[in-house]
C-alpha cells in the first residue's frame, strides 16, 4: 500500500513535472547564463564572468538603491494590506442584506488592475488641483505636492498597492468560508465573545492563509512594476525607481539583458531568502488541520 | 470518477493538440509565399486611432496596384511597443517593414547591419524628394537603414486667444521679450512652459552655435556652458515664463500637458514640445474653443544659430531577415511617393519630409491648419540636427535626473553642469563598451 | 434585570452594531467604486472635460463614445476581440482547475522521495521576474512555429504552470483534516475517488478562487498576448483597449479608450457577483458535509 501510494502521488505530479522542464527550467537556466553575459539581444552572448554582479554592487548606484526603495515600499505597503484584507474579509463574511454587492465593489479596484484608466484616475486624483488636494484645501489645510517630493510619491504609491487588496481579501474570505460552522457553534455555546472567537479560533484556522498572502504579497510587492511604471515612471529623483523598473529599462530599454538578469537573480535570492525564512518560521505559528508537516 | 477524470484528462490534451495544429498549419502559411506567385508581406507599425485608418487604407490601394503580393498589418498602441521589438528583433521575426524609431538605431543596428540597406533598393525608392541631411538620420557606417517619414522640431506654442486677450498681439521674438509679456498677463500665467534639458540644451546652442553631442557621443559645451544654460532656466523660473519643474511635476507628472487643466484653462498659455505632437494639444483646445500658435523660436541677444533641435521621425525599416525584400521596398515607395499611396497616408504621421509628398498633399488639401503652421515654422527655422545617442535611453535617464535634481533644489547649477558631464560620458561609455 | 430587558438590550446592541457595520461598509465601498463611478462620468466627456474639469458630472449623455468605441479605427470590432478573449481565458480557467488541483493533490496527500525539492521548485518559479525568461520562452515558442497562436498563452496551464494557483490550493488543502479522506478510504474509495468526492466540494471556495482570478488575471493580461501575438484578428480585449492610446503620435480620444476599458470590466464583473454568491452556499455545503 505504502509504495503504492507513492508512485500514485508521482502520477499526478506528471504534468507539473513536464511542464517545468519545459516552461521553467530551460527559460531559467537560460537567464542564469545570460547573467554572467554581456548581452545586447541582437549578437551572440559574450561570457563576461562575474563583471555584472560586480557592476551592480561598485559602479552601477542605481541598483543597490532600487533594492532599497523597493524594501521600503513593500514594508510599508504589505502590512497595512493584509490587514486591510483580512479585517474586510472577516466583515464580508457575515450574512448581511447587500453583502455580494459590497464583496464586488471591495474588489473593484483589483479588478481594474494596470488598466489604461488607472493612469488617468490617479493623476485625476494626485495632481497639484486634483481631488485629493480640493478635499485636503476644503478641511482648511495647505495643497501637497504629490509627485515633486519623493516622500510623497512613494505614498502615492503605498495608497495604490493598499487600494488593491481584494485579491488577498478574496483568499481571506474563501479560507473563514472553508472554517467549519460547528466549530462557531460550539465556542458560541460555551459563551465566548465574538472577538475571542476571532483571535483564538479564526485566526489560528486560517493561518495557512494568512502565511500564503504573506508570501505571495511580498513577492508581489517585491517585483512591482505597474504602478511605478504607470504613475511616477520612478521619479523624482529615482525616489521611487523600483527594481523591477529598473531591471525592465535594462532589458528593453538600454539593451543589456545579460545585466537585467543578473540583477533578477539578486532579486530573485532576496525573495527566496525571505520566502525561506518565513516557511522556517511557519512551523511555529502555521497551523494545518492535516496534522502533517510538508 | 476515475473515469470521468481520464475522460477530461483527454479531452484536454486533445484539444491542446488541435489547437497547436491549427496555429501551426495557420504560422506556415503566412511566412511561405503561397500558391500562384501570391507573395505575403508583413508591415508593423504603433500609432493611433487615424494612423491605422490611414495606414489601412493605403495599405488597400496598394493591394490593389500590385494584386501579386498581399500586405498582412501588424499594429498596435505605443505601450509595450518597445519590448515587442526588443523580442522580435532578437528572435529576428520581425515584419518584412516596419516603423521604427529614431532612437533605437543604436541598438538595434549600432554597426549599420541590422537592417536591410536601402541603398540596394535605389532602382525601386525614389529618393529625390530627400535632403541628404535627412537621409544621414537613416544611415549608419554608409548603410541607409531607414527613411525617414517625417522630422520633428523643437517648437514654442502659444495660446492665441489668451495672450491676445491680455493684449499681446505681436509675439516676441526673444527670450527676454518673453519676460515681458510675463508682467501683462495675470499672475499664476506662464507664458512659455518648460523644464527638460533638451530646453535648456537649445539656449546653450544658440549661445555657441555647437550641438549638445556630437555624431560619436561626444559632449561640446564647456562645463560652464552647460552651467550657464540652467543659470539661465533659474532665471527663466524666477522671472515666472515657466514654472518650476518642481511645479510640473505635481500638476503634469509623467503625462503629457496637452492633457491639463493648467493647459486647457490657459494658464499655460505657451510651452515647448516637438511639433510632430502639436495635434494632440490643438485638438485638444479647439474643445475649448481656443486657438493654438506658432510664434517664432525664440532666441537670445545675438544667436549664433536658431537652436531649435531637430531630429527624424518614424523611420521606416525593412527586415534583413525578410525573404522578400524588393516587396517590400515596392511597399515602402508607395507610401513614400505614390500619390496614391501618399493621399491615403495622410497626415497621420505628421507632415512627410519628402519634397514630393509634401506637395501631393497640399494639392489634395489634406494638411490642416496646425500642421501647415508647424511646416511653415520648421521651414523657416535652421534647425540643428540632433545627435543619435541624445535620446539614447541611458543619456536620456542621466540628463533627465541631474535636470530632475536641480529642478527640485538638491543640487546647484555649477554641481548640475558637473553631473550632466560626468554621468552622460559614463552612459555613452557604458553603452560604447557593449559594442 | 429580567429576561425581557435582556433581551432588549442585546437587539438594541445588534442594531447599533449592524448599523455601525453598514456605515463602515457603505462608506469604505463609495472610496473604492468612486473611480467606477468617475470613469463612467469621463466616458461621456470630451478630453477637454476629463481633463479641465473637476466635476465628475458630463456636460452632455452622448453615448456616442460608447458606439464609436466599440467599432475601432481598425479592421475589427470590440466583438472580434471580446471572443478571441474568451478563446483564450476560458481554456486557461479550466486547465489551470483540473491540472493545479491535482498537483497540489500530489503534494498535499502523498509522500514521495523528493517532494520538498519539487515543492520549493514551484514556489521558487514565482521569485524570478518574468522580464528575464520572456526572451528563451519566446525562442523556443519561434522555434516550435508556434508563434502568432494561443498556444504560448494557453500551454503553461495545462501544465500546472500557475505556481501562485498550485500554492494556494495547497494550502486550502491542508487545512482539511485527514480523517476525511481516511474514512472515505474505509469506504473503498479510490485516490481519485477521495480527491473528486472529499477534497473538491470542501474546497468549492478556494477553486472558485482560482476561477475568478485565472478569469479577471488572463483578461488583464496585455503584455504577453502582446509580444505573442501579431495577427491583429487575433488581439484579445487587453490589446484592443491600448490600440487607439499613443499619446506621442497625436491625438487620442480617452472617452472612448474608457468607456470601452469599462465594457472590458462588465465580464470580470459579473463572474465576481455571482461568484460571491456561491460564496455563502459553499460555506454551508462545505460545513455541513463537514
Amino acid at each position: 500500500m505504502k509504495s503504492k501510494k507513492k508512485y500514485i502521488g508521482l502520477i499526478f505530479l506528471i504534468p507539473w513535472m513536464i511542464g517545468t522542464l519545459i516552461f521553467t527550467i530551460y527559460p531559467f537556466i537560460s537567464s542564469l547564463i545570460y547573467s554572467f553575459t554581456n548581452y545586447d539581444l541582437i549578437s551572440k552572448p559574450k561570457f563576461v564572468g562575474f563583471a555584472n554582479y560586480i557592476e551592480m554592487f561598485t559602479t552601477d548606484p542605481d541598483f543597490v538603491r532600487s533594492l532599497k526603495v523597493t524594501i521600503e515600499y513593500t514594508i510599508l505597503t504589505v502590512p497595512i494590506q493584509l490587514i486591510f484584507a483580512l479585517f474586510l474579509a472577516f466583515i464580508l463574511n457575515f450574512k448581511l442584506k447587500g453583502i455580494n454587492f459590497f464583496r464586488t465593489a471591495y474588489y473593484v479596484p483589483s479588478i481594474l488592475g494596470g488598466n489604461v484608466a488607472v493612469a488617468i484616475l490617479w493623476k485625476f486624483l494626485f495632481n497639484k488641483t486634483g481631488l485629493v488636494n480640493q478635499v485636503i484645501q476644503t478641511f482648511g489645510g495647505k495643497p501637497v505636492g504629490w509627485l515633486s517630493s519623493s516622500s510623497n510619491a512613494m505614498f502615492v504609491l503605498v495608497i495604490l498597492g493598499v487600494w488593491q487588496f481584494g485579491s488577498a481579501m478574496v483568499i481571506f474570505l474563501s479560507a473563514l468560508q472553508q472554517i467549519p460552522t460547528d466549530l462557531y457553534e460550539a465556542a458560541r455555546v460555551d459563551g465566548a465573545k465574538k472577538w475571542t472567537i476571532f483571535f483564538k479560533i479564526t485566526i489560528p484556522l486560517i493561518t495557512p492563509t494568512v502565511f500564503f498572502n504573506l508570501v505571495m504579497q511580498l513577492n508581489n510587492k517585491l517585483q512591482e512594476f505597474n504602478s511605478p511604471y504607470l504613475i511616477t515612471n520612478g521619479g523624482p529623483t529615482k525616489s521611487t525607481y523600483l527594481t523591477s523598473l529598473l531591471i525592465y529599462d535594462n532589458a528593453f530599454k538600454n539593451f543589456r539583458m545579460g545585466y537585467a538578469c543578473a540583477m533578477s537573480w539578486v532579486l530573485f535570492i532576496i525573495i527566496a531568502v525571505l520566502a525561506l525564512a518565513l516557511f522556517k518560521s511557519s512551523n511555529r505559528w502555521v497551523y494545518y488541520s492535516d496534522g502533517g508537516q510538508n | 470518477m476515475i473515469s470521468k477524470v481520464k475522460k477530461i484528462l483527454i479531452v484536454a490534451t486533445t484539444a491542446l493538440a488541435l489547437l497547436g495544429l491549427t496555429a501551426c498549419g495557420k504560422n506556415s502559411s503566412n511566412s511561405a509565399s503561397g500558391d500562384n506567385g501570391k507573395v505575403t508581406i508583413r508591415f508593423s507599425w504603433w500609432g493611433n486611432d487615424d494612423r491605422h485608418k490611414d495606414t489601412l487604407k493605403a495599405i488597400k490601394k496598394f493591394e490593389k496596384k500590385y494584386p501579386n503580393i498581399k500586405v498582412k498589418a501588424e499594429y498596435s498602441g505605443w505601450d509595450g511597443i518597445e519590448q515587442k521589438m526588443a523580442t522580435q528583433i532578437s528572435g529576428g521575426t520581425e515584419a518584412d517593414l516596419m516603423q521604427t524609431n529614431y532612437d533605437w538605431y543604436l541598438n538595434y543596428s549600432p554597426k549599420g547591419d541590422g537592417f536591410v540597406d536601402l541603398n540596394k533598393y535605389k532602382n525601386i525608392i525614389d529618393m529625390s524628394g530627400y535632403s541628404k541631411d535627412i537621409l544621414k538620420a537613416g544611415t549608419i557606417d554608409g548603410k541607409l537603414n531607414g527613411i525617414p517619414h517625417g522630422s520633428n522640431t523643437r517648437v514654442v506654442a502659444v495660446n492665441k486667444n489668451i495672450l491676445n486677450k491680455y493684449g499681446v498681439k505681436t509675439y516676441p521674438t526673444t527670450w527676454d521679450g518673453w519676460k515681458k509679456v510675463t508682467k501683462t498677463l495675470p499672475k499664476g500665467y506662464y507664458p512659455v512652459e518648460f523644464h527638460t534639458f533638451l530646453d535648456i540644451i537649445c539656449y546653450i546652442t544658440q549661445k555657441t552655435g555647437k550641438s549638445f553631442l556630437d555624431d560619436n557621443g561626444k559632449i561640446n559645451y564647456s562645463q560652464q556652458e552647460i552651467k550657464d544654460g540652467f543659470d539661465w532656466y533659474q532665471d527663466m523660473v524666477d522671472s515666472g515664463v515657466t514654472p518650476s519643474r518642481k511645479w510640473v511635476m505635481d500638476t503634469v507628472g509623467s503625462n503629457s500637458m496637452a492633457t491639463t487643466k493648467e493647459f486647457l484653462n490657459g494658464k499655460i498659455t505657451g510651452f515647448f514640445d516637438w511639433t510632430a505632437v502639436l495635434n494632440s494639444f490643438s485638438t485638444n483646445l479647439d474643445q475649448v474653443n481656443m486657438t493654438l500658435d506658432i510664434p517664432s523660436f525664440p532666441t537670445t541677444e545675438n544667436p549664433k544659430n536658431d537652436g531649435a533641435i531637430e531630429k527624424a521621425t518614424m523611420l521606416f525599416s525593412i527586415s534583413k531577415h525578410s525573404k522578400h525584400p524588393k516587396e517590400a521596398a515596392k511597399l515602402l515607395n508607395f507610401i513614400l511617393n505614390d500619390p496614391d499611396g501618399v493621399k491615403a497616408m495622410g497626415i497621420s504621421r505628421g507632415m512627410p519630409v519628402n519634397t514630393k509628398a509634401q506637395k501631393i498633399l497640399e494639392k489634395a488639401g489634406e494638411v490642416d491648419a496646425t500642421t501647415k503652421k508647424a511646416v511653415e515654422y520648421s521651414n523657416k527655422t535652421n534647425g540643428v540636427l540632433e545627435s543619435r545617442y541624445l535620446e539614447l535611453s541611458q543619456v536620456s535617464t542621466a540628463y533627465n535626473d541631474v535636470t530632475d535634481r536641480f529642478g527640485v533644489g538638491e543640487i546647484n547649477s555649477t554641481q548640475a553642469a558637473k553631473q550632466i558631464i560626468t554621468k552622460v560620458n559614463a552612459a555613452v561609455k557604458q553603452f560604447k563598451s557593449k559594442n | 434585570m429580567d429576561a425581557d430587558s435582556i433581551n432588549r438590550k442585546v437587539r438594541r446592541q445588534h442594531a447599533i452594531e449592524s448599523t455601525w457595520r453598514y456605515v463602515l461598509l457603505i462608506i469604505t465601498a463609495f472610496i473604492m467604486i468612486y473611480p467606477i463611478i468617475w470613469l463612467f462620468g469621463a466616458s461621456f466627456k470630451t478630453n477637454a472635460e476629463i481633463f479641465g474639469s473637476i466635476n465628475f458630472w458630463p456636460q452632455h449623455f452622448d453615448w456616442t463614445s460608447y458606439v464609436k468605441g466599440w467599432k475601432t479605427g481598425t479592421q475589427y470590432s470590440f466583438t472580434t476581440y471580446f471572443i478571441n478573449s474568451f478563446k483564450i481565458v476560458i481554456p486557461k480557467v479550466i486547465f489551470t482547475l483540473i491540472s493545479c488541483t491535482l498537483t497540489a493533490y500530489a503534494f498535499t496527500r502523498f509522500d514521495f522521495p523528493g517532494k520538498n525539492i519539487l515543492f520549493s521548485i514551484v514556489i521558487a518559479t514565482l521569485f524570478l521576474p518574468a522580464v528575464v525568461t520572456r526572451i528563451p520562452l519566446y525562442i523556443m515558442w519561434r522555434n516550435l512555429h508556434l508563434l502568432d497562436s494561443y498556444v504560448p498563452l494557453i500551454a503553461g496551464s495545462v501544465f500546472a504552470q500557475e505556481p501562485f494557483f498550485v500554492f494556494m490550493l495547497v494550502q486550502f488543502m491542508r487545512g482539511i483534516p485527514k480523517e476525511y479522506d481516511e474514512a472515505a478510504v474505509m469506504d473503498g474509495a479510490n485516490p481519485l475517488q477521495i480527491l473528486g468526492r472529499v477534497l473538491v466540494p470542501m474546497m468549492k471556495p478556494a477553486l472558485l478562487t482560482v476561477v475568478l482570478f485565472q478569469f479577471i488575471w488572463s483578461m488583464n493580461d496585455f503584455l504577453t498576448p502582446l509580444i505573442y501575438l501579431s495577427s491583429v484578428s487575433k488581439f484579445p480585449v487587453a490589446i484592443a483597449l491600448k490600440l487607439a492610446t499613443d499619446a506621442t503620435s497625436g491625438f487620442v480620444p480617452w472617452n472612448q479608450t474608457i468607456a470601452m476599458s469599462l465594457i472590458a470590466l462588465v465580464p470580470s464583473l459579473i463572474l465576481f457577483f455571482s461568484a460571491s454568491r456561491n460564496f455563502v452556499e459553499g460555506m454551508s455545503a462545505g460545513g455541513l458535509k463537514g
